[in-house]
């Protein structure tokens, strides 16, 4: 409760004085001398010597009407809890993960969801707009608030999910841009944190509908393809299953191979199966056939090993022994045929034979002259490393993994690095995290140089900074770069959920898994760019030619489909407690029309009974 | 006001055809009389007669025995001593309500009795009585015995004005203190006193001798009770007492009850006590009264 003008309260104060002093008046008008009591004896009322201030109801009506017009002058208003029942904003959040593609023989769970929420649109008022907003690696909106129903239909059915594990990042992105919304429906197969909900938004606005039944899967965790003709390959297999699965693993490479094996696959068991070795080197594929799986995404995987009969020769150049020989067991660990030459830049002399290395990595120096189709500078020298200039030496930093070598958010305090100036047409893989206003100083990347692949790590890698269990985040990304440094130019394998890069000569045409292809704008150094996001053979049509990215998808949490969300949400929402509840909003509800009416109507009995009064006295013929 | 009325020549000419009646008029020297043109001690001569013995010698018409050698009486016109006393009682309740200009009916109701009396041949004397600031004062007209003399008397009623409160026990006892022979004393006046003050103020009217005749007075407003607030408050106009009335439907039948009541208790007094009684309601009933109840009972032949 409250005044919008309070100073208009004057007007009550006033107004009530003024009607005091009127009713005094009023009383003193009825005084009536009479010429003696005794003619008044017995009809007297009992005598009072004085009496200022006579109450009766018109009194109190008039003062009723005054004061219910001074309110009304003053603006009182109620604070009011109403519910939202028109033309309010519904928006409609979609979970995009991979498990929302999970099918449980009706469909997908986003196909439910889809249905779900066209039946909210079917049954919502009419005027009430909707919004769509899907979530993966971030939020997206596919459809703004509109009250257009046919929009609203056909932005639901473009919804697809992608081969990503959800972010809660991106929940929480979707969540505040649907805040304004009078309602918010998120549809998911599992619980949102209700602590990230209640950081958002009111929990009591957000309905939860929670999608699929608990469903069986096996997926293809990772696969090694071994070293042809040395080594074997092999792949793990995880069971999220409740019962034993048959299933069947196919290898196949791109030389015509193929390997079938049978698996029997123990509830919630993980397996890993060897294949091999394989004969040649390539394109590796592995897929699990299974019946009952509900997740796709996680059958297939994709990995490429070198030729098993092409002698490749690396050099490692690095003034720490160490060093030299992290680096070398890390890209023997890539590829086991390779023949590795490590160093001392010191003692390095050139040999006719110089210009015969696949690959060369240099470490904390950098020899002129030295070229290889693929050069590795790891934590190039202050001087510089040809067409990389070093533009500072720096104590310590932290790198952001941004790119699924570890959880999202995370840090990882590496020790000494370089900020570099790279080539303007650099893919940087990785970068500094830190005070966000600056930024980032890029730690890892790749570039071409000409004919061949130039890759920069940039942080220093000494104290055995790679084989540490604790920084994993680093190996990964020198493997995860020394792989697209020795891959062929025109294949690529990455995980989902990874920004793929590609020389073009100008835009590309991008044709994804699903056969969908869309342009893609080159940048000025005439890369285009895109984000995995589904798992499966991306294919790249540039003007010089074709090339083919491979994604492969594995996430633990989303591969679960056998959850049941009830049993793994101890405390409901409190959306969910209240998830029929009606969506309310405190609003101000203004009394004067109130105030004015009560005003009237106190005047009009006050005009009742003085009519009333009247009658009666002319009916007994005193008036 | 009502009072200017009683100096019309209209409602003079109205006034001729009535006499005050008078049922006992002594004086001191002459003792009980007749009314009436009567022979007896006076200074207009009426006419002769033969002496019989016995008869008074100082009649004797000594000259028309000198030239008649016949003894002859003188006879005179009598005089009438009888006088008349209006009291005007000029207290404040008289003057209340005011749109019934109740002392003005009872100063020109005086004035009638007044006249009547004069064109008798009667002394006739108005007294206004009023108690202003605790002090009883009476306010006297001149005495006029004569016709001619009726005018002077329009200064003196036209400046009475009402005030203070009634005291019937105090004016007669000042009245009486100035031992006057006993006559014809009218009081006029509302009678809204306590019944014992009035009571005792005619008693003792009475016990002087005087024929006292009792005009009783009230508004016509204020004797039907013209009441026309349920809610009021009244203040008594000579006490201040105020007094607070929340008045039902059947409050004038009740407050008219009330004023029967009283002038009943006072009728019944003044019969008791052989005092002619008039009720005098309502200056629109004055022709009602002059020509129909004073002679009803009395005051006017």
């Amino acid at each position: 409760m409250g005044f919008l003008t309070p100073l208009n309260l004057l007007w009550l104060a006033g107004s009530l004085t003024l009607l005091v002093l009127i009713y005094l008046r009023a009383r003193a008008r009825m005084t009536v001398e009479v010429s003696s009591l005794m003619l008044f004896e017995e009809i007297g009322a009992p005598v009072i010597q004085r009496r200022m201030l006579h109450l009766d109801a018109l009194f109190w009506l008039e003062a009723a009407a005054l004061s219910a017009l001074s309110l009304a002058l003053a603006g009182l208003y109620l604070r009011v809890t109403q519910p939202i029942t028109t033309y309010r904003t519904h928006a409609l959040i979609f979970d995009l993960g991979a498990a929302m593609g999970a099918r449980d023989g009706h469909g997908s769970r986003l196909d439910a969801a889809r249905a779900a929420a066209l039946e909210i649109v079917a049954r919502g008022p009419a005027g009430t707009r909707f919004s769509i907003i899907g979530y993966d690696l971030g939020a997206h909106g596919s459809h703004a608030a509109s009250a257009d129903r046919g929009a609203t239909r056909a932005a639901l059915a473009e919804l697809a999910p992608a081969a990503v594990a959800p972010r809660p990042a991106a929940l929480k992105a979707a969540l505040i841009r649907a805040r304004e919304a009078a309602q918010i429906d998120l549809f998911s197969d599992r619980p949102p944190p209700p602590a990230l909900v209640a950081d958002v938004i009111d929990p009591a606005r957000l309905k939860v509908h929670l999608i699929g039944a608990p469903a069986e899967n096996l997926a293809l965790v990772s696969l090694d393809p071994g070293t042809p003709g040395i080594r074997q390959g092999h792949c793990v297999i995880r069971s999220f299953a409740q019962h034993p699965m048959r299933s069947r693993l196919i290898v196949e490479s791109d030389h015509g191979e193929r390997l079938t094996l049978p698996l029997i696959m123990e509830p919630e068991a993980e397996a890993v199966v060897p294949f091999g070795p394989l004969t040649r080197g390539g394109l590796v594929h592995a897929h699990l056939e299974t019946a009952g799986d509900a997740l796709a995404a996680d059958d297939d995987r994709w990995a490429f090993v070198a030729p098993g009969d092409a002698k490749s020769r690396a050099l490692v150049l690095s003034p720490d022994p160490a060093v030299r020989d992290d680096l070398s067991r890390i890209l023997l660990g890539i590829n086991q045929s390779l023949t590795v030459a490590a160093l001392d830049p010191a003692q390095y002399r050139r040999s006719p034979d110089a210009a015969s290395y696949d690959l060369i990595v240099m470490h904390d120096t950098y020899v002129p002259g030295l070229e290889a189709p693929a050069m590795l500078m790891v934590y190039p020298p202050a001087s510089g490393a040809g067409a990389i200039r070093v533009v500072r030496t720096l104590g310590a930093i932290e790198l952001e993994d941004r790119h699924g070598s570890g959880p999202a958010g995370e840090t990882l305090m590496l020790g000494p690095a370089r900020e570099l100036a790279l080539p303007a047409d650099s893919s940087v893989l990785a970068h500094s995290a830190g005070n966000p206003a600056q930024s980032p100083i890029p730690l890892v990347a790749i570039a071409r140089d000409g004919d061949r692949n130039l890759g920069v790590i940039a942080f220093d890698v000494r104290n055995h900074l790679l084989m540490n269990p604790d920084d994993l985040g680093a190996l990964l990304l020198t493997v995860q770069l020394v792989r697209r440094l020795t891959a062929p130019a025109h294949l690529q394998v990455v995980n989902t959920a990874s920004y793929v890069t590609a020389q073009a000569a100008g835009s590309a045409t991008l044709i994804a898994p699903d056969g969908n292809s869309r342009k893609l704008p080159a940048d000025g150094s005439g890369r285009v760019g895109f984000m995995a996001m589904a798992a499966g053979r991306y294919r790249l049509l540039t003007p010089t030619g074709e090339s083919s990215i491979y994604a492969n998808y594995f996430d633990e949490d989303e591969s679960d489909l056998a959850a049941r969300p009830a049993a793994e949400t101890p405390a409901p929402l409190p959306s969910m407690r209240s998830s029929a509840a009606q969506p309310t909003t405190v609003g101000v509800m203004t009394l004067g029309l109130w105030l004015a009416a009560l005003a009237m109507l106190a005047m009009l009995a006050e005009s009742m009974l003085l009519s009333r009064d009247w009658w009666s006295r002319w009916m007994a013929g005193h008036v | 006001m009502l009072e200017a009325r009683a100096f019309e020549p209209e409602f003079l000419a109205r006034l001729e055809r009535l006499v005050l009646g008078i049922k006992r008029a002594r004086t001191a020297r002459l003792g009980q009389r007749t009314l009436g043109r009567v022979q007896g001690i006076g200074i207009e001569l009426e006419n002769f007669k033969s002496y019989s013995e016995g008869e008074d010698l100082r009649f004797l018409d000594w000259n028309a025995f000198a030239r008649l050698d016949d003894l002859l009486l003188r006879t005179y016109r009598a005089t009438r001593q009888v006088e008349v006393t209006v009291l005007i009682d000029a207290s404040a309740s008289m003057g209340v309500p005011r749109a019934d200009d109740k002392l003005g009916f009872a100063l020109l109701l005086g004035a009638a009795l007044a006249y009547l009396g004069i064109t008798e041949n009667d002394a006739v004397r108005m007294v206004s009585f009023a108690m202003p600031r605790g002090k009883m004062r009476l306010e006297r007209g001149i005495a006029c015995s004569r016709r001619e003399m009726y005018p002077q008397l329009k200064p003196f009623i036209t400046a009475i004005r009402p005030e203070g409160p009634t005291r019937l026990t105090a004016m007669t006892d000042l009245l009486l203190s100035e031992r006057r022979s006993p006559g014809l004393v009218i009081l006029i006046s509302d009678f809204l006193v306590a019944p014992s003050d009035y009571e005792v103020a005619l008693g003792r009217l009475v016990a002087a001798r005087h024929e006292v005749k009792v005009l009783h007075v009230m508004g016509e407003r204020e004797s039907t009770g013209d009441l026309r607030e349920h809610m009021m408050r009244i203040r008594d106009v000579e006490s201040g007492e105020i007094r607070e009335l929340a008045l039902g439907e059947d409050a004038g039948a009740r407050y008219r009850r009330r004023v029967e009541d009283l002038a009943e208790r006072l009728r019944d007094f003044c019969t008791r006590r052989a005092i002619t009684y008039v009720r005098a309601f309502g200056a629109s009933n004055l022709d009602r009264i002059l020509t129909g109840e004073l002679p009803r009972l009395g005051l006017v032949v």
